[in-house]
Formats: structure tokens, C-alpha cells, sequence
């Protein structure tokens, strides 16, 4: 009986970092435990670059981390952490929260993709939007859903209050970072 | 292993500040007309230059950015552009040197839509809203007579007139012939952008006073959209910025002309070719202040015609560029690692305030994604968005990379 197509087994440490290392030679592999491994290097998705770090669990049993080491991740002048656009949102550490990079329901990633040639790509162009997005507060990548932790959280308390009998006092959706 | 010399996002928003600052093709289509109706405006009956021009081979063609496509808006506040008409005829050998240019003013009155006349040194400007048009006489002087080579008339206010040797022609023929010819791509790729983006600016009323020249051959040549002559719109355009409230001379613009050709290619792009551009000048500026002498640059189709017969006069004058082009290639070493709102505003500073921010109109609108973007493609290696691969340099191109389509998320 033949073996799965290659596309479809799931991609081994080896392939990923084999890949990663022809296609991004200036990151940085490192092995942190039995299950967990990161790559630390470069990338720019308009000028300026950036030094991202790649979290990757060995098993494939989720999907990949990106978040940006240097610079960090900043709000607009006077805004917050939670608008941000696309992000997996870390409240404990917003700075380092990760890049939601493609939609989960959507079956863009699997663990049968290369890092390589999907994750890394996405963070440069996420970056890329981000710059964007700090010049004028807009967000004109693609996206699914809602665009930011902040815009997710009004519409959640406008759903409530909605349902509120009137003259309920709201609650403030984001408070200042 | 990181790529080393490439910008292609500079590159790209280089381009756009391009097509902020250049003649649109409405532009050049009311400047063309202009230009059309100069030679039947001077040989009409009361013109003191008819009997003149109908009794030599006269002929009136663009010269200067014109006659190349360099041609830019100027100053801060308005948009202007200047131009440049040559009459190139046989004047009587009675004329004096002077009475030249007198003539030549004389006979450009009731020109359409003109606001102002203006009798200069070497020529006779034409002031029309957003355009002036420097109209020049070259003598065809002496026979045989190399392919329009001629004498212009320096003809100043206090002091005798004399002749200055001169061939607009044969100097843009070199540089057309000179400059590194774009991809088929590229010229493509850049006639698009300006199709959709590009500012229209001279009233669409002197079209349509014109409209009987609609029929002629177009007078200026086509549009040249090679790398040097993109790198010298936006050095002119700097210059233009540092220039505007200076009481220093500003070099001839045929000086850099010649210096975007002299410079070379540069393969990795728009921002490289531009920091080439500006180290050429800078090493000319430095040779000749060290020597305090010079430079001497020639037309190379006609020895004897010095491109920068009146500049520079002073040491001054050469520390002054000297020092500009080290301004202009510091400005782009910190926005090649710049992000993008810094890159604005260095852009706002080296080529003005408007012309940036029209620059980051037109390129959020390009780059926005719900307009139904296809897939981009990325520079292999950096991860650099390439946001139109026709633009972007060939080195870039070659290791171009796509990645399969996604849309971003969000989640806590």
C-alpha cells in the first residue's frame, strides 16, 4: 500500500526546519523542549525590519506563533493595545501577542503546510498592513471577522446593553494602554 | 544572507511621487496644443519674426525636460510647470544680438490664454496659468550646419549681447539614446498607475480653445519612462525644495540631465539609481571644489555648447549641492529601515509637504486589499511585499515568491 501523498502527511520538524532554513536562511532555530521549538529572525514587509519569533509545537498539534520581538508591537498615538488589528490577543503581555495570520475556520493552515512558505509570508505582509495601519488607522489587508480585540469586545457589550432594558449605564469596551 | 541593496517599497512609493509630480497625460495633451500653435502664432501677418521664419527651414520643437519627459511641477505652493519651445531659424544677418530676443517678444504677444510676457536673458517667457513656457531662438548660424547644432542670444539688460553656442536637439537625442530603455512591463505597468492616478492640473478651458490643433502631429516627443530620467524627476524636484528660498544660484537643470545619464544603470532599483544619481553630483561637487575649478560639462553631441556656461561661480555654489546631495542620500539611508509614517515624512521634507501626502493617498488606495487585490508576490529572503512585480527591480523579480491566499484573523 502506498504511503500518503506528500501533501498530505503531516510536515516533520525536519521538513520545516529544512524548508525554513533554504527559504529564510537568517532565522534562527532553537529547540526550547521535548515538544516545543522556536525561530527567531528578520523580516520586512515594507522597509523597516523586523525580528519575529516563530513558536512551533513538534507535533503539529497547533498551529504556529508569531509575534514580533523587536521592534515591539504598539498601539496608535493614544490608542490601545486591544485595537490592534489581527492579532491573537494577549492581555497579559500585549506586546508580544501573536499574529492571527489566517482565518481557522477557512482551512487556509495545517499542519501538513510548510511554516516557510505560508506562515513567514503572511507575517511579512501582516506587517506590512500594520505599518499601514499606523499611518491613518486603517486596516486595508483582508480580513475575516472582527478586525480587532476592541471592535470584538463593543460589539459583545453592544449585543448586552441591546438587551438591557433603557437607561442602563454602559461600561467603557477598552480601557487606555 | 539578507538582500542587500533592494527597497522595493521605497521603490514603489518613489514611483508614485513620480506620478504626483510629473505632467499628466491630460497635462501634456494642453501643453502639446500649446506648443502646436507657437508656429503659426509667430508666422501669422503681423508677426516681426514672419517674414523670417517663412523664408528659412524654421522649425519650433520642445527642448529641455520637455523634449526629454522630465518635466515636474515647481515650488511649494503651486503647481506649476515650466517648460521649453526652441524657434530654430535663420535670422537676418542685420539683426544685432539684441534686437533677437525684442523681436521674439514682440512677436509672441496675443498668444492664447498667456497672463504675462516676460523678456529674460536667453528667452521670452510665456506665463499661462499653472505653465510658463521659455521660448528660445537658435540661429542656425553657419552653414554646413551639423543637425540643428546653432547660437542662442545671451542678451542681458546692462551689458552687450553675445552669442552662445547650442544644441537642445542633439543633447536630448543623446540622452534618449543614452538612458537605459525600460521593460515593456514597466512602461506598461507605470502608464497604468498614471492613467489612474496621475493629477491633471492645466484648465481643461485651453483645450477647448484649441481645439482646431487637435488634428496635428503631437509637437513634444513621447514619454520616456526609464529609471534615470524617474531618479532625475525627483532629484529636480528636491533641488527645486532646497533651491526655493536660497539667494544662491541653482544649477542649470541640463547639468543633472546629463550627470542621470553619466551616473549609470543601477540594476536594484528606483531608490538605489537615485542614491547613484546623488553620489555622481556629490563626487563632481567635491572633485571641483577641491580643485576650485569647474565642472566643465560639454553636450556630448556638440563640444562647444557647456551645459553650465553660468554655473557655478563660486566655492559656495559647490559646497552648497555638495552638501545637498549629502542631505538627500542620508534622508534615504534612514527610510530604507524606516516604516511607512516615517517614510512619509521624509518624503514630506525632501520633496514637500502636498506632494507626500498626495503620495500616501495614492498608495493606500493601491495597496488596499478590499479592493479585490490579487495575491501578492514577496522579495525571497526579506519578505518584502511587492506590491506591483512589473515596477519593482529585475533583481527583485527574478526571486520573486507568491504564498497561497488567507485572510487575517482576530482572536483573544
Amino acid at each position: 500500500m502506498r504511503g500518503l501523498a506528500y501533501r498530505q502527511k503531516l510536515r516533520t520538524l525536519g521538513a520545516q526546519e529544512a524548508r525554513i532554513q533554504r527559504r529564510w536562511p537568517d532565522f534562527k532555530f532553537a529547540r526550547l523542549n521535548d515538544r516545543m521549538v522556536r525561530w527567531d529572525g528578520p523580516l520586512r514587509g515594507a522597509q523597516k525590519w523586523y525580528q519575529v519569533r516563530v513558536l512551533w509545537l513538534i507535533d503539529g498539534s497547533f498551529r504556529p506563533y508569531v509575534c514580533l520581538l523587536d521592534p515591539q508591537l504598539r498601539p496608535r498615538e493614544g490608542g490601545t493595545f486591544e485595537e490592534i488589528p489581527h492579532l491573537m490577543f494577549d492581555a497579559e503581555c500585549p506586546e508580544r501577542s501573536g499574529l492571527c495570520l489566517f482565518d481557522p475556520e477557512g482551512n487556509e493552515w495545517s499542519n501538513r503546510m510548510l511554516i516557510a512558505d505560508t506562515t513567514i509570508w503572511w507575517a511579512a505582509e501582516w506587517v506590512f498592513y500594520y505599518e499601514m495601519w499606523h499611518l491613518d488607522g486603517v486596516w486595508r489587508g483582508t480580513g475575516v471577522g472582527h478586525e480587532s480585540i476592541a471592535e470584538a469586545r463593543a460589539a459583545a457589550l453592544y449585543r448586552q446593553t441591546s438587551a438591557l432594558p433603557e437607561g442602563t449605564p454602559e461600561t467603557p469596551a477598552v480601557a487606555k494602554g | 544572507m539578507l538582500a542587500s541593496n533592494t527597497a522595493p517599497i521605497l521603490d514603489d512609493i518613489l514611483l508614485d511621487v513620480v506620478t504626483v509630480i510629473e505632467l499628466s497625460d491630460h497635462d501634456r495633451q494642453v501643453a502639446d496644443n500649446r506648443y502646436g500653435r507657437l508656429k503659426p502664432h509667430l508666422e501669422r501677418p503681423s508677426s516681426p519674426l514672419r517674414e523670417a521664419l517663412m523664408n528659412s527651414a524654421s522649425m519650433i520643437y520642445a527642448q529641455g525636460s520637455m523634449a526629454i519627459g522630465a518635466t515636474i511641477i515647481s515650488g511649494t505652493d503651486e503647481d506649476r510647470f515650466d517648460v521649453d519651445a526652441l524657434v530654430d531659424m535663420t535670422t537676418p544677418s542685420h539683426w544685432s544680438d539684441d534686437d533677437v530676443l525684442d523681436y521674439l517678444f514682440d512677436a509672441l504677444q496675443g498668444f492664447p490664454d498667456v497672463r504675462k510676457f516676460v523678456r529674460c536673458t536667453r528667452c521670452v517667457q510665456m506665463q499661462f496659468a499653472f505653465m510658463h513656457m521659455d521660448v528660445t531662438i537658435l540661429d542656425t548660424a553657419r552653414q554646413p550646419r551639423p543637425e540643428r547644432v546653432g547660437e542662442i542670444f545671451h542678451s542681458p539688460d546692462k551689458a552687450v549681447g553675445y552669442r552662445v553656442p547650442s544644441n537642445p536637439y542633439g543633447f536630448s537625442s543623446w540622452f534618449r539614446t543614452n538612458v537605459t530603455q525600460p521593460s515593456d512591463d514597466f512602461e506598461k505597468s507605470l502608464r497604468s498607475r498614471r492613467s489612474i492616478y496621475g493629477i491633471d492640473r492645466l484648465p481643461p478651458l485651453s483645450i477647448k480653445a484649441e481645439v482646431d490643433q487637435e488634428n496635428l502631429p503631437p509637437v513634444i516627443p513621447p514619454r520616456l519612462d526609464a529609471q534615470q530620467v524617474l531618479a532625475l524627476k525627483l532629484m529636480k524636484r528636491f533641488l527645486n525644495l532646497r533651491y526655493e528660498n536660497r539667494v544662491s544660484p541653482r544649477p542649470p537643470s541640463i547639468y543633472f540631465t546629463k550627470l542621470a545619464v553619466t551616473c549609470g544603470y543601477a540594476q536594484a532599483g528606483l531608490t538605489t539609481q537615485l542614491e547613484r544619481f546623488a553620489g555622481k553630483v556629490k563626487a563632481e561637487m567635491d572633485g571641483a571644489y577641491a580643485a576650485n575649478n569647474g565642472p566643465d560639462e560639454r553636450n556630448p553631441s556638440y563640444e562647444p555648447d557647456r551645459l553650465n556656461d553660468r554655473w557655478p561661480t563660486t566655492q559656495v555654489d559647490r559646497k552648497t549641492l555638495s552638501e545637498d546631495m549629502d542631505y538627500l542620500l542620508n534622508a534615504l539611508r534612514i527610510a530604507r529601515n524606516s516604516e511607512m509614517k516615517d517614510i512619509i515624512r521624509i518624503f514630506a521634507n525632501l520633496f514637500g509637504e502636498r506632494v507626500s501626502s498626495r503620495t500616501q493617498e495614492t498608495f493606500t488606495k493601491r495597496m488596499d486589499q478590499s479592493m479585490g487585490r490579487q495575491t501578492f508576490r514577496f522579495e525571497r529572503g526579506t519578505g518584502t511585499i511587492i506590491p506591483v512585480t512589473a515596477a519593482a527591480a529585475a533583481v527583485v523579480v527574478r526571486g520573486a515568491v507568491a504564498a497561497p491566499a488567507h485572510k487575517f484573523h482576530c482572536e483573544e
